[in-house]
């Protein structure tokens, strides 16, 4: 097991949801970088080169299908596994986001922080 | 029997409004026509046979020009009075234009030469008015324009208050006996009797009608008023000794002649008034149609478009010009919004078969046009004639374009603020949560209390919103499924498992029997189906008293899954039992004994199960228990949405080139 720490990208544009997020990976011993809004992540990605990506769906701008599009069809992007973390639970959204590249789908209201922490773990490359 | 389109294609413009307007007109044409032909045929008949005489003697004398306009004028009477009658279902027309009808015929009687011998071999009483035709004429019409007056005592309420229909004619009978004794004293001839029975009773119709009181607003009554009263002076005259009787008879006609045309003057006034008054009814009516905003058209039995106003235009995008006269089937396109190809129901045929035509709530109708498909809805009534036979079918179509986008923004509303709520609950949560693993530093046992307080109230919350969004989504009809195969068993048991703490709090101790043998897995949406028995199984814990009881019994049958939950709870009053799956509603000692509730639980419970075609019922005794059943076919319905949804469930993701295989390995 390497000691070097994984990096996590959240692109979340709720502050708190943001701050959270970073707060409790980071207890978990990750680095994380939160991101506003699509562009911005499509742009800071080839330089952090995160392990893993949180994707929030609903952003200003540029929103999480698109930016999840733009990802998977880069080639250097297109391996980083990305879990979507949102508040749109309707089936619809769960299957455009997975037929997408994304690789978990979290919905915001429903599961526990704990289980967040646990999926991030589960999905990151080892 | 076609009343409508014969009329329609000849005559389109003034029968369109007629037929809205006054469906009695409708009816006008048949009958009327046949009985105003018959009356002008007998007419005609009589002045052949007059005009013949007047051909063969060519000895005519003024008098008996005078017998022939007054006898003309009285039929002439005769057929207006009688076709007023036919149009405006006034009995009192029909009693006048009888008198005027028996008035000409006696007269004409009277004037055909005895040579024709017409009535020589006819019932003896023929024979005698014939012979006697001038005061029997007069006779007739007296009795009849007294008659006439009968309809309107009893309409009056005034004098049917004063006078019952036996009061009315003792004094009609002491009125004609008076007079009867007054002439029978003198010893006078058989004609002076008549002539003065019927003087008599044109006083008596002429004081009906001046009682009346309408004879100075109305041409005919004031007109009728001035020929009665030149009618009595006629049979005056005509009584009165005089030394040279043939002046007196040539007199006594021309009065009557004279009188004869005022009825008939005042009948034509009459008539004509009330034609402009159609006529302007007419023009109100079409300018009413024009202005409804709604769409309206109207068909005959046959189904063909005879009236349409601009909206209809609109709406179908074909002008009524265009329209009229082709079958409702080749002008207006409807359909349904969510299954295009369904059939759409022959709602006018099944109007003009006197059947029932009902919405179908699930699909909501459409019309095609040019600019695509515009949301309407739909009413159809059945256009009667006045023996309420159906001859034709009224269609109003309302726009439902406007409505159906207020809907839209109010259903977006609700999604949307339900989402604007579940972003800062679900962070309050986390933060909750981690402050309760100890993320942020110990904390001691009471904090720890209060946060969990917290979580537990933030989590109502939560359940609160995801409610709200579940029944926007039930009326928006955008349930979405992502139906899988599912263990029934192991679903209650999950619910039960998520519900403990409730029940353990209310010491309810929570039974499951399934059935023998494990059950056929069922593809459903197991979200949706694990909503509907969470909301019945929390309800039995909620409801419930203290230490009660809640079971759940799962059967197996033929084609259903049979799913009880019985509770021995505070049960649901009778005066509520109809409206508890209503949006928000909550029984009145449910809202007495526990504050917190939604009153949603029950109505998405049913929406969602009779989506799937199945069912839910209940038998319930306040004070003792409620015992819900759920039935829910092994195949329930799916959303063709949910189809494609499976469909799309069983292709392997397109591009995702990384998924990894080793998920669990770390």
């Amino acid at each position: 097991m390497t000691s070097v720490k994984k990096t996590i990208m959240v692109v979340e544009d709720d502050r708190f949801y943001g701050n959270i997020c970073k707060v409790k990976l980071s207890k978990e011993g990750y680095i994380v970088v939160v991101m506003n809004n699509g562009a911005w992540a499509l742009k800071a990605v080839a330089e952090k080169k995160p392990d893993l990506i949180l994707l929030d769906l609903v952003m200003p701008e540029m929103d999480g299908f698109e930016t999840l599009k733009e990802l998977k069809s880069n080639p250097e992007t297109a391996t980083i596994p990305v879990i979507v973390l949102t508040n749109l639970g309707q089936p619809e959204d769960v299957k455009k986001a997975m037929s997408l590249g994304a690789i978990d789908y979290m919905v915001k209201t429903v599961i526990p922080i704990q289980t967040m922490v646990e999926k991030v773990r589960s999905h990151l490359p080892s | 029997m076609n009343n409508l389109s014969p009329l329609s294609k000849h005559n389109k413009s003034t029968y369109e409004s007629a037929s809205v307007s006054d469906s009695s007109s409708i009816a006008f044409n048949g009958q009327v026509r046949v009985v105003t032909l018959l009356i002008f045929v007998i007419f005609i008949g009589i002045f052949s046979v007059y005009g013949l005489n007047f051909q063969l003697t060519a000895d005519v004398s003024i008098f008996e020009n005078l017998q022939l306009s007054a006898s003309l004028l009285a039929g002439i009477a005769s057929v207006m009075a009688l076709i007023k009658y036919f149009t405006r279902r006034n009995d009192k027309y029909l009693f006048i234009g009888i008198g005027f009808l028996g008035a000409a015929l006696f007269k004409g009687m009277q004037s055909v030469p005895e040579t024709i011998e017409l009535f020589t071999h006819s019932p003896r009483l023929l024979y005698i008015a014939s012979e006697n035709g001038w005061g029997f004429s007069r006779f007739f019409l007296a009795v009849m324009l007294s008659v006439s007056l009968i309809p309107w005592f009893f309409e009056n309420h005034v004098y049917r208050k004063a006078l019952n229909q036996t009061q009315l004619l003792t004094i009609l009978f002491i009125v004609l006996s008076g007079i009867f004794i007054v002439f029978i004293s003198v010893p006078i001839s058989a004609a002076f009797i008549v002539e003065s029975y019927a003087s008599a009773l044109f006083t008596f119709a002429l004081i009906g009608y001046l009682l009346k009181k309408v004879w100075k607003q109305k041409y005919f009554e004031y007109c009728l008023v001035l020929g009665i009263l030149i009618a009595i002076i006629a049979g005056i005259v005509k009584i009165s000794p005089n030394a040279s009787p043939t002046n007196t008879f040539i007199l006594s006609q021309l009065l009557e002649t004279i009188g004869y045309s005022f009825t008939v003057v005042g009948l034509l006034i009459s008539m004509y008034i009330a034609y402009k008054e159609v006529e302007e009814a007419k023009d109100n009516t079409a300018a009413i149609l024009r202005s409804i905003g709604d769409g309206v058209f109207v068909v005959d039995n046959q189904g063909i478009v005879i009236l349409m106003n601009k909206v209809a235009e609109n709406l179908s995008s074909i002008t009524s010009r265009d329209a009229i006269g082709r079958h409702y089937h080749d002008v207006f396109k409807f359909g349904y919004e969510e299954n295009p190809q369904k059939p759409f129901p022959h709602l006018v045929e099944k109007i003009l078969s006197q059947q029932e035509y009902r919405e179908d709530n699930t699909n909501h109708p459409v019309i095609h046009n040019l600019r695509g498909d515009t949301p309407i809805l739909l009413t159809a009534a059945a256009v009667k004639d006045h023996l309420g036979k159906v001859v034709g079918c009224v269609v109003v179509m309302i726009d439902m374009s406007k409505l159906r986008e207020l809907e839209r923004s109010k259903d977006n509303f609700l999604s949307l603020a339900a989402h604007q709520l579940g972003t800062p609950l679900g962070a309050v949560r986390w933060y909750t949560q981690m402050l309760l693993s100890g993320d942020m530093g110990r904390i001691n046992a009471k904090v720890k209390e209060a946060m969990k307080e917290i979580e537990e109230n933030n989590q109502r919350m939560v359940d609160l919103v995801n409610k709200l969004l579940d029944v926007s989504r039930i009326d928006q009809k955008s349930v979405k499924e992502n139906p899988k195969p599912v263990q029934l068993e192991a679903l209650i048991e999950e619910v039960i498992k998520n519900l403990k703490i409730h029940a353990f709090r209310k010491k309810v101790t929570v039974g499951f029997t399934p059935p023998q043998s494990p059950t056929t897995t069922v593809v459903i949406d197991p979200d949706l189906f694990r909503e509907v028995i969470t909301n019945l199984v929390a309800n039995a814990i909620k409801y419930n008293k203290i230490q009660g009881s809640v079971h759940i019994y799962l059967e197996e049958k033929t084609d259903v899954f049979a799913l009880s939950v019985k509770d021995t709870g505070i049960g649901i009053p009778l005066v509520d039992q109809d409206k508890i799956y209503s949006k928000f509603f909550r029984a009145t000692n449910a809202r007495t004994k526990v504050t917190d509730g939604t009153g949603l639980g029950l109505f998405v419970a049913k929406s969602y199960l009779e989506g799937w075609g199945g069912n839910i019922e209940f038998h319930s005794k306040e004070g003792e228990g409620t015992t819900f059943i759920v039935t829910l076919p092994k195949k329930p319905n799916l959303h063709t949405l949910s189809a494609h949804l499976v469909e799309l469930d069983q292709k392997p993701p397109k591009t995702n080139p990384v998924k990894p295989t080793n998920k669990r390995k770390k």
